[in-house]
């Protein structure tokens, strides 16, 4: 299982051009251009490359890894994923967006960590409603008025009453900034449609719990359920 | 829905604010600041989703140990080391490749080459057509040298010869177009499409052959039209009659119509008649301009029956998705229809 990442998965994974939305490719182009040439020099065997990759994501792939396995499991993970790209690096192609390569191989490594620890020990499937925990923080930044400050109050419980898959696909879009192509290849749906779905529905039943009641009474319930 | 209407979670969820505020452009931002000062009731909204947008983040929030990510970094770096070794000596065998690809690319050009020759020679002979076309979402009137007026419904086609004016009246068509023709007994006015031939003196008609569609249709508002196909027997219509083709069955049958079910189209208006949910998107399709994509799982069983004169796609397809239990979201040309909720 260590290097699975072979030539023929990485061309699996933009296989779904039939799909591939035009409307957003581009919409958050992380490092854009510098991170193309960075990512073509670590493949040439530069070694600085290499260490800007481990400097710049490490952290923001523990941070996703941490939100649905443990410490000891996602360090292991990060390790492993970086000696598969060492390993594998004059196979790999030049990849259209370097963080949703990263962090769609580590969450395959994880997940398949994670089942085959749970065929050993039983109890280990992580309880799945503390996966992907959102919050919205206050910058103190722009005062805000009781009606705003009570809405995103709402907003905040909200988040969390969502499947933690929806939860997920939301963290990707508007925390990490993927697009929705990027979140395909991370969450491994074959269909660019079927992540807007999730996102849309999330919004929805957002929406849903924002709508119909008056807010003090749902903060009440958001309260209670939570 | 325009953005007047929106909720805070509407903005959420627009790709192009959120477009504004995670990583704004000149555009988003001319477009976004204008907006917000011509709509100062929107205040609220607009805050909210944009703190929501901007400050989104996980409950718990982690990072490696300082020891861990060095470890790992040095873990990583050492690595690389022990597999430079290994690359060098493999090398020289990935020059070999490279010459061996050379090759067959010369050999794959040469080829492209030549087959570009060939096909240059073939088109050269080709006839001289005017060809006028509608793009899905625009409709378009059209003058021929006789006078004749034909309006091209969305996503069609027209094509007639240079000489059109110098004896016979023939046009080609794709698609669906009325057809006002102008009276000249010598001269008859024939329409050839997909699978049928439609041949008049002077009068109007509606002839509808998309192509992806089972069904060709010719309806008569004035005078009369021969229809004719191959290996039927061709028929004859007189006002309020029309005559339908059914290229499975490969019959040429003759009914009365409605005027709005036929003919509404180029008057605006947009008509489903216990038409199956598919046939109904299509038709957006073609008449917005727009491409629908519908969830995976979703299962569209049900037909529709309505009529919409000049309305925004928005308007119809809530009207649609409130009596067929589906939900949409419109961004800029693209429609994503899934199921509600139940």
């Amino acid at each position: 299982m260590k290097f699975g990442m072979t030539m023929k998965s990485i061309d699996f994974l933009y296989s779904y051009s039939e799909d591939h939305d035009k409307t957003n490719s581009s919409l958050f182009s992380l490092g854009g251009k510098e991170e193309a040439s960075i990512w073509r020099d670590f493949l040439k065997g530069d070694e600085a490359s290499l260490s800007y990759l481990y400097r710049s994501y490490a952290n923001k792939l523990y941070n996703y890894g941490r939100q649905f396995a443990d410490e000891d499991l996602v360090q292991d993970c990060i390790q492993d994923l970086f000696f598969d790209l060492i390993k594998t690096r004059n196979k790999l192609s030049q990849t259209q967006s370097v963080k949703a390569y990263l962090f769609s191989s580590l969450r395959r490594k994880i997940v398949r960590k994670l089942k085959k620890n749970s065929r050993e020990v039983r109890e280990s499937k992580l309880n799945e409603y503390s996966q992907f925990r959102t919050s919205i923080v206050s910058d103190n930044s722009t005062p805000l008025d009781q009606f705003t400050e009570n809405r995103l109050h709402i907003l905040r419980k909200a988040c969390n009453t969502l499947p933690p898959r929806q939860r997920e696909a939301i963290m990707l879009y508007y925390y990490e900034q993927l697009s929705y192509n990027e979140i395909a290849e991370v969450m491994s749906i074959r269909k660019v449609t079927s992540v807007r779905i999730l996102v849309y529905r999330a919004l929805d039943s957002l929406k849903d719990l924002l709508g119909g009641v008056k807010d003090e009474l749902l903060i009440f319930y958001l309260a209670w359920l939570w | 829905m325009t953005y007047k209407n929106y909720s805070d979670t509407d903005f959420i969820k627009d790709e192009f604010f959120v477009k504004w505020v995670s990583d704004p452009d000149e555009e988003t931002d001319l477009f976004w600041k204008r907006w917000i000062a011509n709509h100062p009731e929107k205040r609220r909204e607009i805050e909210v989703a944009k703190k929501f947008i901007q400050n989104l983040q996980y409950a718990d929030e982690y990072s490696l140990p300082e020891k861990m990510f060095s470890q790992i970094h040095e873990n990583i770096i050492r690595f690389d080391k022990s597999q430079q070794n290994q690359r060098l000596s493999n090398k020289r065998r990935g020059k070999w490749w490279l010459a061996a690809a050379a090759i067959t690319l010369l050999f794959v050009s040469v080829g492209i080459f030549r087959y570009n020759r060939n096909h240059k020679a073939e088109t050269a002979i080709a006839v001289t057509y005017i060809t006028k076309e509608t793009i899905n979402g625009v409709k378009h009137t059209i003058s021929l040298p006789d006078g004749t007026k034909v309006k091209l419904n969305s996503g069609s086609s027209l094509r007639y010869s240079e000489n059109f004016s110098a004896g016979k009246r023939e046009v080609f068509l794709e698609g669906e177009a009325f057809f006002e023709v102008t009276e000249d007994r010598q001269n008859p006015f024939i329409v050839r499409s997909k699978d049928i031939v439609t041949q008049v003196l002077g009068t109007s008609f509606n002839v509808r052959t998309y192509k992806n569609e089972r069904l060709s249709k010719v309806a008569v508002i004035t005078g009369k039209v021969k229809v004719s196909s191959a290996n039927v027997k061709p028929v004859l219509l007189t006002p309020k009659q029309m005559a339908v083709y059914d290229q499975n069955a490969r019959k040429l049958i003759t009914r009365e119509f409605d005027f709005t079910e036929e003919v509404g189209w180029k008057e605006g208006i947009l008509n489903f008649m216990n038409e199956p949910l598919e046939q109904v998107f299509r038709e957006l399709e073609v008449w917005y301009g727009v491409k629908i994509q519908l969830e995976d799982q979703i299962s569209l069983t049900d037909v529709y029956k309505g009529e919409f004169k000049n309305e925004t796609l928005d308007n119809v397809l809530s009207a649609i998705g409130y009596t067929s239990g589906f939900q949409y979201h419109i961004e800029g040309k693209n429609v994503f229809v899934y199921q509600s909720k139940k």
